[in-house]
């Protein structure tokens, strides 16, 4: 395989060859931004494929000194807080069964009548259980949650991205850690790994 | 607030290396003498174990992503192609824009022209970005870098209805100032076309943007900037509209997510850039913040005159 910058520097050109070696090299990576934000495939499939879209019409725009796996984990990941946003903008008939988690009111949902097995302790199904749990979160708690979590950025960060105070921030991420904790331990889910 | 209430409050920032060295030091005393803030503690814990296995989970795309993904990114650019043939208005003011937005690339990549290149960086940057919102992206992106693909939109049964309407309405408002060299080059042959470079045209703000840094591109002479345009016209149009400003709104903070985003990267990764060049570098970058920060003010001020100003700069 070429060089990253030479492929960057002919899909510029709109080699859609070199542009398909990137997306070769980095479609694993998007789709998983893609599937933690969304938390199912169908919407994973299609913010995956938009952001590559977004990132080949925008190509010209990247420079070669930034990382391209960065740029494009970015531009991901605001496609899926759009998609977030605009769905919580037009809330859907499940809004009833979401969490609210205003006032510190930890309000669960019915128990699973099937509750996880405490021997699941493979790291496909920790995660798949942890995804679950994520994406019973309200939009605007599951993207701090995404951001700090899944993307490792810091509060102040979290902060700018979302337009939100350092305080909102803490608050929200302080209220769905805490709700994931108290739903894994209802559940009674634990890892030795 | 008692101490075991202060240390439940504080415990998840604990974990996440967020206190304050008081705040640390009264936890870790706090847990030796409260079993259930140590139990706390201990669950904070493997919930933070279990968000990490999360985390680094890798997630494969289902079997035919890739195809899917490739066949839409041809139909992406393959859909220049048979307007490019007809050899129409819009086809030859589209390779300008392209051409344009390759010079600029190039131009990007060489730290040495950073200087002459900082006083049209910014316009440059501004249309690679999306205009719209949601699942309006991936077209509106079309719209931006390949304006043919209004095609796509207008036709589009997906487009809302009043969407249309504006591109209409804004199709009519500028039929004046793209007339002449559409009908100057495709002598009404082909109706779908025109009406193609009619609800193209008013959405194609790239001419207008990119238009001011042509004079700075090496092979200007093939470039016509009075061509490329309309620019006040467009400018009028879009601004008119409300909607428009909550697109551009968006538009720039991206813009500036993603401009600031890669000065981080440039900033922790630039072994491969002398210091001068990085110095260049971040400096050209931090113009191009401050710039679309300047045109985001603009814009949550609704400020026309200001924003203008600084995009036709």
């Amino acid at each position: 395989m070429k060089n990253e910058m030479e492929l960057i520097a002919q899909s510029q050109q709109g080699n859609m060859e070199a542009f398909e070696q990137l997306v070769i090299k980095y479609e694993r990576k998007v789709y998983t931004i893609a599937y933690k934000y969304m938390g199912n495939h169908e919407d994973a499939s299609d913010l995956a494929q938009e952001a590559f879209i977004k990132a080949y019409q925008s190509i010209g725009s990247f420079r070669q000194e930034a990382g391209f796996g960065t740029w494009i984990g970015r531009i991901t990941a605001n496609k899926c807080l759009d998609e977030l946003r605009r769905r919580k903008r037009q809330p859907h008939s499940s809004l009833d069964e979401e969490l609210e988690l205003e006032d510190h009111q930890v309000k669960l949902q019915l128990k699973d009548p099937n509750p996880s097995p405490l021997e699941e302790t493979e790291r496909k199904e920790t995660a798949a259980y942890l995804q679950n749990l994520i994406n019973e979160l309200k939009p605007e708690y599951k993207e701090v949650i995404l951001l700090r979590e899944f993307e490792g950025l810091s509060y102040e960060e979290i902060a700018q991205i979302l337009n939100c105070s350092l305080g909102t921030i803490k608050s929200r991420i302080s209220r769905a850690r805490n709700y994931l904790k108290e739903r894994i331990i209802q559940e009674g889910k634990e890892v030795t790994l | 607030m008692t101490d075991h209430e202060r240390c439940q409050e504080l415990l998840l920032f604990y974990t996440d290396d967020l206190l304050s060295e008081e705040e640390r030091s009264f936890v870790e005393k706090h847990i030796t003498e409260c079993s259930l803030c140590a139990k706390s503690l201990a669950q904070i814990q493997q919930m933070n174990t279990i968000l990490d296995i999360w985390a680094q989970e890798e997630i494969a795309p289902p079997e035919g992503f890739h195809q899917e993904l490739m066949k839409r990114l041809t139909q992406v650019s393959e859909k220049l192609v048979p307007i490019e043939q007809k050899k129409s208005w819009f086809s030859q003011r589209r390779h300008k824009i392209v051409s344009l937005a390759l010079a600029a690339a190039v131009l990007l990549m060489m730290p040495v022209v950073y200087k002459e290149l900082a006083k049209n960086s910014f316009v440059m940057i501004i249309p690679i970005v999306n205009h719209g919102t949601g699942t309006d992206n991936e077209q509106t992106a079309q719209r931006s870098t390949m304006p043919e693909d209004i095609v796509s939109i207008a036709d589009n049964g997906d487009t809302k209805g009043e969407q249309k309407q504006i591109i209409q309405q804004r199709s009519s408002e500028l039929g004046a100032s793209t007339e002449n060299s559409s009908t100057a080059n495709e002598p009404a042959e082909d109706t779908a076309e025109s009406s193609v470079q009619q609800s193209t045209a008013p959405e194609n703000n790239i001419p207008m943007l990119l238009s001011s840094s042509v004079p700075e591109i090496e092979n200007s002479e093939e470039i016509d900037s009075e061509e490329v345009l309309p620019k006040a016209a467009s400018v009028n149009a879009t601004l008119e509209d409300e909607l428009e400003w909550d697109n551009l709104e968006k538009q720039t903070k991206e813009t500036l997510d993603l401009l600031k985003l890669q000065r981080k990267e440039i900033e922790t990764n630039n072994s491969n850039l002398s210091d001068k060049e990085l110095e260049a570098s971040l400096a050209e970058i931090d113009q191009e913040i401050k710039k679309n920060e300047q045109v985001l003010t603009a814009i949550n001020n609704k400020d026309k005159e200001a924003y203008e100003k600084l995009v036709n700069n």
